[in-house]
């Protein structure tokens, strides 16, 4: 297991991390949709951030493809139960210019604690070349082949500038029977991510700080 | 002028020199740069604490460690102090925060209004998981606030405090060198890099040899290569950078809010972070890294008469003096016990600076004073009675000190204690810390899960039980 994604002991309880990486891609061989892609949302540490009790997996992230064409829309939904939210983004980006962002309808749902649940709607018309950070984990392979990418639209939320994608300096990685090709994503205000691509160049695998996300096609029970 | 609104920005484990303004070319924080054209920027700003709790107790309450008795991360704050939101609150003012809190003992419900406090609450870290959360919280809170109140909004981002996950990793694998992906941007090592051996137990047992906080990490760091410690570097400025981030927003919330003009900013660190000076990481060390903050009064507007883009050399801050400097701008009295000093005449231009040296308390038993000339570093031996009276000259025989000459050896590379002639010099800082010491309102350990921590600290500084 190559180490950006050798997480097993980092949950003081008795998880087995590669296992549910694993069982997750299994799931997402069996059940490929060319229109809804689904990640897990795996942590990377437990102690301090989950209940003892909780459920293993603290999320999850579904990306619709609503329109194919010049106009390429998406719907992506990232629910993370450790903040306590849920965003529905609505992506509209131009296939003909590196599926640049041409705009962002967002809401946030806070549902934290025992507090009321309330929303935060938000619309982003980027005057400057944006890309979001899920459509390129969507359009990877298309959009690395020369390593220059426009600024990256990190979940809406801000912009990270001067974006590299590296190869990882180690062979292929072998998950779940799959073997996958790893890159480092980082840039300003962007720390390293770790991205594992298939054999036909699909993202299924992007291990961050505190979470790891595994392309998925159901649930894994643990 | 209406009474003014106060928006507190704190970021966490900020290392005073991760700012473009001050010229470090291996980051951009374009954010932190605005605060500081908008307004009055300390050089000589320190944490009142080097660890979480007990810098985020002496905002709250403006008291020394040794006065709010949460001395550690693993303490408890008395129920009967008073602390910043509460006043507010009794004084008509709208608290509201969003974000990281920890002050052990004090349920942040209990003291402001909360806008976010994630699920479950946030504790010491994981700014991945919180800070987008808190940040919008804020935004909204900022644009869509229509009270009669003025307020006062505390917004507690928690990066660069990610780069702690980053050192966890390697308790338990090792992480593969990227260094040579990273090339030229890899910041240089520390010109302190490296250290002498002659510290006070304190500071090795924070951070050196067999540590007692984080001995795993302690133990991988030892045999990092230059690379190695360089890419840490150049992964905590990442996590700067994205801190920088959140400001912006809630810069650009504020400025298109109808509170732009009545809004005083006031942006800080809980504490810095050792980045590899004296081949430290994280923060609970006296040296300057661990200790040394941002502490800038700010203002998009031009209602409080700030010097805009001034950086002041003279004025000694503490953390202890957030509390009574935010009561003296909502025209509040300041709790009859409150050891901090408010800065807003200072900032106002009307006098001379209100102290000529910084005084912090770390782990229970360490202390510094820092002068203009020079620092002392210091340590109080255990109350062999009675280990949880209050710590100082007349209860505790003092431990080694450090001597430093700050005008020449800003990045304390030679410790200078034990040269004849500086003899003076250390009974001149000794006799300052007594005159500290003489004005706080200190207290013994009474809860048992401070007691639990001062039992453990003794135990491994001087192999007590």
């Amino acid at each position: 297991m190559h180490w950006s994604l050798d997480n097993g002991h980092h949950h003081g309880r008795n998880i087995n991390f590669s296992e549910y990486l694993s069982k997750h891609l299994e799931l997402y061989r069996a059940n490929k949709d060319t229109n809804l892609r689904q990640y897990a949302m795996l942590p990377n540490f437990w102690n301090g951030y989950r209940p003892p009790e909780a459920e293993f997996e603290i999320g999850n992230v579904e990306i619709t493809r609503l329109v194919q064409g010049a106009n390429s829309k998406m719907r992506i939904i990232i629910q993370n139960e450790t903040s306590g939210t849920c965003e529905e983004n609505h992506i509209i980006c131009d296939v003909t210019k590196q599926y640049v962002l041409r705009s962002l309808r967002r809401t946030i749902t806070f549902a934290e604690g025992a507090g009321e649940e309330h929303k935060l709607h938000m619309e982003i018309l980027p005057q400057t070349a944006l890309l979001h950070n899920w459509v390129l984990a969507e359009f990877f392979s298309e959009l690395c082949i020369d390593n220059k990418l426009p600024d990256l639209l990190i979940n809406g939320d801000y912009v990270a500038k001067d974006i590299r994608v590296n190869p990882l300096p180690t062979d292929s990685c072998l998950v779940g029977g799959i073997s996958l090709s790893g890159y480092c994503v980082y840039g300003e205000a962007l720390e390293p991510s770790y991205w594992w691509v298939d054999s036909i160049g699909e993202v299924v695998v992007i291990s961050t700080t505190f979470i790891t996300y595994v392309a998925t096609g159901g649930e894994v029970i643990g | 002028m209406d009474k003014p609104n106060i928006m507190l920005i704190s970021i966490d484990q900020h290392n005073f020199e991760s700012a473009s303004y001050l010229g470090n070319p291996y980051l951009n924080t374009p954010s932190i740069d605005s605060l500081h054209r908008n307004g009055v920027s300390f050089v000589h700003s320190y944490s009142a604490g080097p660890a979480c709790m007990p810098a985020r107790s002496s905002w709250m309450t403006g008291l020394h460690s040794s006065e709010h008795m949460e001395p550690f991360n693993f303490s408890e704050l008395p129920s009967d102090i008073p602390d910043l939101g509460q006043i507010l609150r009794q004084n008509g003012y709208e608290a509201v925060h969003s974000g990281k809190w920890d002050v052990n003992g004090r349920d942040v419900r209990q003291s402001f209004h909360t806008l976010y406090y994630g699920n479950p609450e946030i504790g010491g870290g994981g700014a991945q998981f919180y800070d987008a959360a808190t940040t919008h919280s804020a935004c909204r809170f900022l644009s869509d606030y229509k009270g009669e109140k003025p307020f006062c909004l505390h917004v507690g981002i928690i990066d660069p405090h990610d780069i702690c996950e980053y050192l966890h990793n390697f308790e338990y694998k090792e992480l593969g060198n990227m260094a040579g992906l990273i090339g030229k941007a890899l910041p240089p090592l520390p010109d302190n890099f490296d250290f002498e051996e002659g510290e006070i137990r304190l500071q090795k047992v924070c951070c050196r040899n067999t540590p007692m906080i984080h001995a795993p990490i302690r133990k991988i760091v030892d045999k990092w290569s230059e690379s190695q410690w360089r890419l840490f570097i150049w992964h905590y400025y990442r996590f700067v950078e994205k801190a920088d981030r959140w400001i912006g927003l809630l810069l650009e919330a504020l400025a298109s809010s109808p509170y732009c003009d009545n809004t005083l900013i006031i942006f800080t660190s809980d504490h810095g972070e050792s980045l590899g000076s004296h081949q430290m990481f994280q923060k609970f060390t006296l040296y300057n890294e661990s200790l040394h903050v941002q502490f800038i009064a700010s203002s998009l507007g031009d209602g409080f008469g700030l010097k805009k883009g001034c950086i002041d050399h003279k004025q000694f801050v503490s953390g202890i003096d957030l509390l009574p400097t935010i009561l003296d701008y909502c025209d509040i009295a300041r709790p009859r016990n409150c050891t901090g000093v408010s800065l807003k005449p200072y900032l106002e231009g009307c006098i001379e600076p209100l102290r000529n040296y910084a005084y912090t308390e770390a782990n229970y038993y360490g202390r510094a004073v820092i002068r203009e000339d020079y620092k002392l570093i210091t340590e109080y031996m255990p109350n062999a009675d009675d280990r949880y009276k209050p710590v100082n000259a007349l209860n505790n025989r003092l431990g080694a000190c450090q001597l430093y000459n700050m005008k020449n050896d800003y990045n304390e590379t030679a410790d200078i204690s034990h040269l004849p002639e500086n003899l003076i010099i250390i009974e001149e800082l000794l006799s300052n810390l007594r005159q500290i010491e003489q004005k706080l309102h200190q207290r013994p350990v009474q809860l048992q899960k401070t007691k639990a921590g001062v039992d453990k600290v003794t135990a491994a500084i001087w192999g007590e039980n």
